[in-house]
């Protein structure tokens, strides 16, 4: 299912993505379909604010999968911020598809538990 | 239930092995093995360790340093009035030691992006080593 509003690529020259000052301006840019209701638009919400702030664990599996594409935990904090589209699967995980820094597509399925637990990325 | 899980050839530095630390958590019917701690601060370690242990910069280590700091080849190149092309000729040779004025200026730049506050000496830079020395093994 496609967000109705998919943000605008940030020009990387313009933008500071500073490492010490990681988003402390989240701002809810994501525009959540209707379709996507109550509880669910509220755990999705939740879910990208918390990646977008840092606020998340990894499983070990999903760090390896890191490793192999030399993806890093900012990538992931990127793809929370511009996240392009998201769907709730079964067994209550989340597949969220956006870019990372580099602007290659990135996926992460994640699941909110009191934290948000990224499970795997590709 | 806690433990420790060793994480062999880091992002492909293969002279360093990170140990985190693993908790399991219930994932539906599955058990999962997590990492018990911020992965940005094993990132950071890595990063640390490199620039203090003085380890040559060569393109693997410019491409995990940038990463690490979330900058596109574009922002970083920006940072040394160079192109992105020009980063991205670093990064492409896995091997190749950068030369030491741009190694110093990498080296100073994450210092200061990240805080680390190390001694960064041009005449401690090993100007003849083309390659990590030894393993390091790092407990995060």
């Amino acid at each position: 299912m496609k967000l109705s509003h998919a943000p605008e690529r940030v020009n990387s020259a313009e933008y500071s993505f500073d490492y010490l000052r990681v988003i402390d301006k989240v701002t809810d840019f994501v525009y959540v379909k209707s379709e996507i209701k109550g509880k669910n638009k509220e755990e999705l919400r939740q879910i990208l604010r918390m990646i977008s702030s840092g606020d998340f664990f990894v499983s070990f599996h999903a760090e390896q999968r890191m490793q192999e594409r030399f993806i890093t935990k900012m990538d992931i904090m990127y793809v929370g911020k511009f996240a392009i589209s998201s769907n709730k699967q079964e067994h209550g995980s989340w597949l969220i598809e956006g870019q990372d820094v580099e602007g290659d597509s990135l996926s992460l399925v994640c699941t909110l538990k009191g934290n948000v637990l990224i499970a795997t990325v590709f | 239930m806690k433990s420790r899980k060793l994480m062999n050839n880091y992002y492909g530095l293969g002279y360093i092995d990170v140990e985190v630390p693993i908790r399991i958590e219930k994932v539906g019917e599955e058990d999962v093995e997590v990492i018990d701690m911020d992965i940005a601060d094993v990132e950071k370690l890595v990063a640390k360790t490199i620039i203090e242990e003085k380890v040559p910069i060569r393109g693997r280590e410019v491409k995990f340093l940038r990463k690490v700091l979330g900058l596109s080849m574009e922002k970083f190149a920006r940072n040394f009035d160079f192109s992105s092309a020009a980063i991205l000729k670093w990064e492409k040779d896995d091997d190749k030691r950068l030369s030491l004025v741009n190694e110093l200026a990498v080296r100073t730049f994450v210092n200061d992006m990240l805080n680390f506050e190390i001694e960064i000496k041009f005449f401690d830079l090993d100007s003849r080593s083309t390659s990590p020395k030894k393993v390091i093994k790092l407990a995060a």
